[in-house]
């Protein structure tokens, strides 16, 4: 195969809540957006060096959700805030990359300790929940405002590919 | 609580479009005078190793090369690229290295609009013979064949170049958000 010279960047998050019991209350796939941010880091580290970065997962809220933007920064997202009801932003580990395939290895949960609705997901270097810190990689947006209660558990995995 | 009815699992949504990889290489001629002559630019395809390498550096397990290199693809037995060219192995093209010193560094500034440049320091390279190269790479190392070769690209057809002639090459990886 010839190398092209438009290759593509993907991204799937792949979100199953779960009930105190373990029975699901909903599950999705979404393909996520990468901001600059996110871009600018990945070449950054690649090709300068720069300090390795921890990826953590987190959860859009429902409430004053416009949209998302590729300009969005950990800093700065004027179209989405956190969901800040989940007991922890988790670090997710990868498995080694393969055919241009990047996946985590198994999932991430998220405990909810407040009730509410949810709009997404992104993936961010620190993993304090509400934390304007780091760099923000990506983010992907729910079809749907998605209903949480206290003590569900969300469970989260995310592929990136480049092919 | 609103249940969500099971026939609704497992909805969703394109939101967002992929991100594309691009990329620029490069050639300025540079006159004894200082004077850039010619200008010649070319797209760029990253390798699946090099892809592999963004994606372990990135998100972790991988250990970067903070040090780049851009070699020069010989017009000498040259067939094609391949998604699969690795430094070891590169079936459908030779290096060219009739020029002086080793594989020259690729410093590229801070990545910005999801791009990453050596264009204002270009790496340059004086030819030691006449010849035709056909097109550019970026490697991690700056001779020999152990190190990741992240992208290739050529030009259309062969370029002449000459003995003391001077080149300053600059590449352009882009990211740029569908």
């Amino acid at each position: 195969m010839l190398p092209s010279d438009l290759v593509q960047a993907r991204g799937l998050y792949r979100l199953i809540c779960r009930k105190p019991g373990g029975k699901i209350r909903w599950k999705a796939a979404v393909r996520n957006g990468v901001t600059i941010q996110g871009l600018n880091h990945l070449f950054d580290r690649g090709f300068r060096g720069i300090t390795a970065a921890t990826w953590y997962a987190g959860m859009i809220a429902s409430g004053g959700f416009t949209a998302l933007s590729a300009a969005d920064t950990a800093a700065s997202h004027g179209g989405w805030s956190e969901y800040a009801g989940v007991s922890s932003r988790p670090a997710l580990s990868w498995l080694s990359a393969s055919g241009g395939l990047k996946a985590s290895n198994g999932s991430v949960s998220l405990t909810v300790t407040g009730s509410g609705n949810v709009r997404g997901c992104f993936m961010a270097s620190n993993g304090t929940v509400g934390s304007g810190l780091g760099v923000l990689y990506s983010t992907g947006e729910l079809d749907d405002d998605y209903p949480v209660a206290v003590s569900d558990t969300i469970f989260l995995t995310y592929a990136a590919r480049m092919a | 609580m609103i249940e969500i009815a099971k026939g609704q699992l497992g909805r969703k949504k394109i939101n967002q479009m992929a991100a594309i990889i691009g990329g620029l290489f490069e050639i300025r001629t540079v006159l004894p005078d200082g004077r850039r002559v010619k200008e010649q630019k070319f797209k760029n395809g990253p390798t699946t190793l090099g892809l592999n390498y963004l994606l372990d550096t990135g998100f972790g397990g991988g250990t970067p090369d903070t040090t780049w290199f851009i070699l020069v693809i010989d017009n000498a037995s040259y067939s094609a690229l391949a998604v699969g060219d690795t430094l070891a192995s590169h079936a459908g093209w030779l290096e060219f290295t009739d020029y002086s010193g080793n594989r020259p560094a690729w410093t590229p500034a801070a990545a910005s609009g999801g791009q990453i440049t050596n264009s204002a320091s270009a790496a340059s390279i004086t030819m030691t013979g006449d010849g035709t190269i056909r097109g550019l790479g970026l490697c991690g190392v700056n001779s020999g064949s152990s190190g990741v070769l992240y992208s290739t690209g050529v030009l259309g057809t062969g370029r002449a170049v000459s003995n003391t002639e001077v080149l300053e090459l600059v590449y352009t990886p882009t990211l740029t958000p569908g």
